[in-house]
């Protein structure tokens, strides 16, 4: 019995140390397993990362393209603009005053930031038409007969037709610019004497701003008005214009901000110089 | 008039890319990456696996984990670079060793490039491109 129990007792360590070992190795591989999946996560989480990383590269590059392509369009329809300047004895200083006065007017308007870039960049081609008429009436010093002034407002419709048929948006707004900018707005205007809305904004806005411009630029048949004569041209009327040819909602935007466009001619000069 | 001979055109035959990985979702991870539209992917879950599919299909590149039970990658390319059949085979290894001298034994085995994991996603397409651009070697 004493024997038996003493083998009981020196037994009972053993088998504890054996279960125990048991229980260890067990939780060893529990501990082991349960690493191994952590490190895989961990893994899989650097990977996710990198993948994040490499599509925020893209995204940036392809807002960076383009940024490019449009600017690179732009730079072009500038470089059009002035060629079609330069035939009618316009000046470079024109093109970046419309530029101007369309980017205020368009704030002004509050027109979306996208819309109204593109109207600025357009503005300076409204005139591209008269690549196509003659030199003998765009160059004529004296007033025009009416063939003549039949010939000079084709030129709307010839430009609208050389920016026709574009997928891009700017050209586009360049086309409706080049066809609308002689409209007015109570119908008087050429080539389709369209009246209000169905004249579209762009064209309302650098209506105006040539308008405007025209006054303040010395004309073989006119000097450069004053800003004030021009401001009371536009808002009064002369012989020639009448309050009624512009939109009233352009118009009011032009008289909140009209010491805007006096600063634009100070800074690009007028041609008259 | 002389006629022009008729033009058949010329379908580009879509180069097979084998991915070679035993994690599923690396293997998934390779193959968005890469796209079916651009190329025609295999898979191999282990080494073996890789080195049958590559015997059989003879894929254009091999995109070869390292670590992979049954047979490491590295045990496929030396086995690929010993048969004539397949030794031509371009290799990409993608793997989480990252020591300099795992890369130099890749190299020294002629894989085509050597990828580290976590990869870039831009890199690895960057890599396939190059690599099948290259001439037969």
């Amino acid at each position: 019995m004493s024997g038996g129990s003493e083998s009981d007792l020196s037994d009972e360590p053993d088998f504890r140390r054996l279960q125990l070992e048991v229980s260890a190795r067990a939780l060893r591989e529990v501990i082991v397993r349960e690493q191994d999946t952590s490190r895989q996560l961990a893994a899989a989480q650097r990977q996710l990362e990198a993948f994040v990383d490499d599509f925020r590269k893209l995204l940036s590059l392809e807002r960076e393209r383009r940024r490019e392509l449009e600017s690179a369009y732009g730079d072009t329809l500038l470089r059009l603009a002035r060629a079609a300047e330069f035939r009618d004895d316009e000046t470079a200083a024109h093109c970046d005053r419309l530029r101007h006065y369309t980017e205020a007017l368009c704030e002004a308007l509050a027109i979306p930031t996208d819309e109204a870039r593109r109207i600025a960049v357009a503005a300076p081609l409204h005139d591209l038409g008269k690549i196509g008429i003659p030199d003998a009436v765009l160059r004529k010093a004296g007033p025009l007969d009416d063939e003549e002034w039949r010939l000079m407002r084709r030129h709307p419709a010839i430009g609208a037709s050389l920016l026709r048929g574009s997928n891009s948006e700017l050209i586009e707004t360049a086309r409706l610019v080049a066809l609308t900018h002689h409209e007015n707005f109570d119908g008087s205007g050429y080539p389709q004497r369209l009246a209000g809305g169905a004249i579209p904004i762009c064209g309302r806005i650098v209506k105006l701003a040539d308008t405007y411009d025209a006054l303040r630029s010395r004309r073989p048949y006119k000097p450069a008005f004053t800003h004030e004569a021009a401001l009371r041209c536009i808002l009064e009327g002369d012989g020639r214009t009448s309050p009624d040819h512009f939109d009233p909602v352009v118009l009011k935007a032009f008289r909140s901000i009209a010491d805007r466009f006096a600063r634009i001619v100070e800074r690009f000069g007028d041609d008259g110089a | 008039m002389a006629r022009v001979p008729a033009c058949t055109p010329v379908e580009p035959r879509l180069r097979t890319i084998l991915i070679a990985d035993d994690e599923a979702h690396l293997r998934l991870l390779v193959r968005k990456t890469l796209t079916e539209d651009d190329y025609r992917i295999l898979e191999a879950a282990d080494g073996h696996e890789a080195l049958a599919r590559a015997r059989k299909e003879r894929p254009d590149l091999i995109v070869l984990d390292w670590a992979m039970p049954r047979l490491s990658g590295f045990q496929v390319l030396e086995a690929l670079r010993e048969e004539p059949d397949t030794a031509a085979i371009r290799v990409i290894m993608l793997t989480a060793r990252s020591q300099q001298i795992d890369r130099s034994l890749a190299l020294q085995q002629g894989v085509s490039a050597y990828l580290v994991k976590p990869f870039s996603p831009l890199e690895l397409i960057q890599l396939v491109e190059r690599v099948l651009e290259e001439e037969e070697p």
